[in-house]
């Protein structure tokens, strides 16, 4: 028998046609309650153990599960991942130390892992002066990348806080990084791409600011 | 089930679904005119609405799409199908699939029928670039002429030649029906006895069975099998977006009419936008003897509004790097969302993951032939991010600063202002 709509009907399959056409993709992304729980109970039990001296220790405890999630995520056993989840955890007692405990939880994040790229305690503690009000996010994760991509650690963090000193923003250091991102892409040695550009970034003096014009070297030229 | 009832069941079913779970929902409706002409009669031509929905996770694909025809000045419901697909991980260049469907074909008052099938595939991925795969299954249709379940065997191969996507398969289809008294040539066939009382009440009202009141039973059963080879190329580049197949079938002259030993068809997409693109296309369909369903010339025009452009391939492409990407974006849209576009051709699924989703990964969106979208939302501040490809390995996003996982990789770093 052939199935006919009626006119009301119709209505709603024209109206459910546009609603299918006209929908967004949408990203159903459930909250989970107890992500741990995708843990197996023993690697759980210790990872928790670690959350809570982290909880006493006044260091922020979602990085540490987050670190967790990730290695489970990407299928590493067990034993790494609470390696690195303690890793992290002893990564950000250092953060505190080099820049104190008044971090937002995405500073904490890049912090460490500016740490864990290689930079000095002292080096990351001389981002802790004067802010105002600007976010360090920026800075350490362009330094981070920086070492990651070949640029000793030394002309990173000088090159990155002699921009930050002079009061460079947001902008400019995303600036500086995208060309020297492209400079390393077509072949140019990391550390003299970023000496070449730094130069080249025109960031305003800071008044009072005792760092030298952005004409001159960094403080620790290599190249 | 009434239709209605299918389809409260379908969106509680999406609505419903299990915690934890991440997951997208695509969807597209085509509107145009088809014509369709069967052999010996007057071509009819008729207006058709057709939408479609899927629901992707990882590893599982499910989807729903119909049609509706505008006959005079009534709509009537054409086909319906629902369908789902379970896929492996990739293990030393193997993967299993198992794909489920559930359809309903009607062309008109005498020509509808139901079907449900199920089938198993293994693939084997050579390389980046190409694969085989072999399986086998069983589908079970109604309302027709055909007392058996139908075994479905075969296989087949693939290959990208730069832009293109070549294919071949080999399908064999071995059942039993209720048959004819005389083949597509004329030739009066035998007809087996057997036993069957419940078999002959149910064939009882087919003018193919003969006559007979007793238990043993003189109807024409006979034992189909047929095989089909058909190759297909689909070729994409910018906007528009070509695929033909061709294709030949074996068999004796009582399961393959004349009219279904050979066929070919094409269809041409021209994205307008990403979103909307024009259709149409053209060809010739050979006949379902499996479920009643005769050959078929064809030609469409049409419009298509779609979320998700192109339906997900049975061809499990193998993981691929992301020397392939050509762009990664993120851009922000309403406060607290960021839209991530990746422009990569080639490949079946991109997915992403990070600290904004509790490193669960999520399935991006298809739109066009090499974008892939996801909105999500995502607070301001330093979150890190990794992709895949097709299944593949977590890499850092091309175009994002990076860093060490503490896990052998690399991801990425982006800054949400």
């Amino acid at each position: 028998m052939t199935p006919v709509i009626s006119r009301g009907s119709r209505v709603v399959v024209c109206a459910a046609a546009m609603l299918l056409g006209a929908l967004q993709p949408l990203a159903l992304i459930a909250q989970d309650p107890d992500p741990l729980s995708r843990l197996d109970p023993q690697t759980r039990y210790t990872i928790e153990l670690i959350i809570d001296s982290a909880r006493v220790a006044g260091v922020p405890t979602r990085l540490l599960m987050l670190k967790a999630l990730e290695g489970q995520a990407k299928h590493v056993d067990n034993r790494h991942t609470i390696a690195a989840v303690r890793s992290l955890f002893h990564t950000l007692l250092d953060v505190r130390v080099a820049l104190g405990s008044a971090l937002n939880e995405s500073e904490w994040g890049a912090a460490a892992s500016a740490l864990q790229a290689g930079v000095p305690l002292e080096g990351l503690a001389k981002f802790r002066g004067d802010r105002n009000g600007r976010p360090l996010l920026r800075a350490l994760v362009t330094l981070t990348d920086l070492i990651q991509r070949g640029v000793p650690v030394s002309e990173a963090s000088s090159a990155i806080l002699q921009l930050w000193s002079r009061g460079a923003g947001e902008s400019d250091i995303y600036g500086l990084w995208k060309s020297v991102d492209q400079d390393i892409h077509s072949g140019q040695n990391p550390g003299t791409a970023l000496a070449t550009r730094l130069r080249e970034v025109p960031v305003q003096v800071a008044p009072g600011s005792k760092i030298p014009p952005a004409s001159q070297e960094p403080d620790n030229p290599s190249s | 089930m009434t239709e209605p009832k299918a389809a409260i069941a379908a969106l509680t079913f999406v609505l419903l679904a299990p915690q934890g779970v991440l997951a997208q929902i695509a969807s597209k409706v085509e509107a145009g005119s088809i014509m369709t002409q069967q052999d010996g009669e007057v071509p009819s031509s008729v207006f058709s609405v057709a939408p479609g929905i899927r629901f992707d996770l990882p590893y599982l694909a499910l989807a729903a799409h119909g049609s509706a025809w505008l006959t005079g000045q009534q709509w009537q419901i054409a086909d319906g199908t629902i369908s789902g697909s379970l896929l492996s991980p990739v293990y030393n260049h193997f993967r299993a699939e198992v794909i489920g469907n559930a359809s309903r074909a009607f062309f008109d008052r005498s020509l509808e029928n139901d079907q449900v099938d199920a089938q198993g595939r293994l693939h084997m991925l050579f390389s980046q670039n190409s694969g085989i795969w072999v399986g086998g299954g069983v589908a079970r249709p109604w309302r027709i002429a055909v007392v058996s379940a139908v075994d479905v065997t075969g296989g087949g191969a693939w290959t990208k030649v730069g832009d293109a996507m070549l294919s071949g398969t080999y399908t064999n289809f071995f059942f039993t029906k209720v048959a004819a008294t005389r083949d597509s040539s004329g030739t009066t066939q035998a007809c087996g006895t057997h036993n069957d009382p419940v078999a002959m009440s149910s064939a009882a009202g087919s003018s193919l069975s003969s006559s007979a009141a007793t238990n043993e039973v003189n109807d024409c059963r006979r034992q189909s099998r047929f095989s089909d080879v058909e190759g297909s190329v689909n070729w994409a580049y910018g906007w528009l977006e070509l695929t033909g197949q061709a294709g030949y079938r074996f068999g004796d002259s009582y399961d393959v009419t004349p009219d279904s030993r050979r066929w070919a068809a094409g269809t041409a997409v021209v994205w307008i936008t990403n979103r909307v693109a024009a259709v149409m296309g053209g060809g010739r369909i050979p006949a379902n003897p499996s479920r009643g369903l005769p050959a078929r010339n064809y030609a469409n025009f049409g419009m298509m509004l779609s979320t998700s452009s192109i339906p997900r391939t049975t061809i499990p492409v193998a993981p691929r790097t992301l020397a392939a990407v050509r762009d990664f974006e993120v851009r922000p849209l309403a406060t607290g969302t960021q839209k991530i576009t990746v422009r990569v051709g080639g490949v079946e699924t991109v997915e992403v993951m990070g600290d904004f989703s509790d490193w669960t990964p999520l399935v991006l969106m298809r739109r066009g032939r090499d974008i892939w979208d996801i909105t999500l939302p995502v607070s301001a501040g330093v979150h890190e991010i990794n992709v895949r490809l097709d299944g593949g390995a977590w890499l850092a996003p091309p175009g994002l600063p990076t860093r060490r996982d503490s896990f052998n990789g690399d991801v990425g770093l982006l800054v949400v202002p």
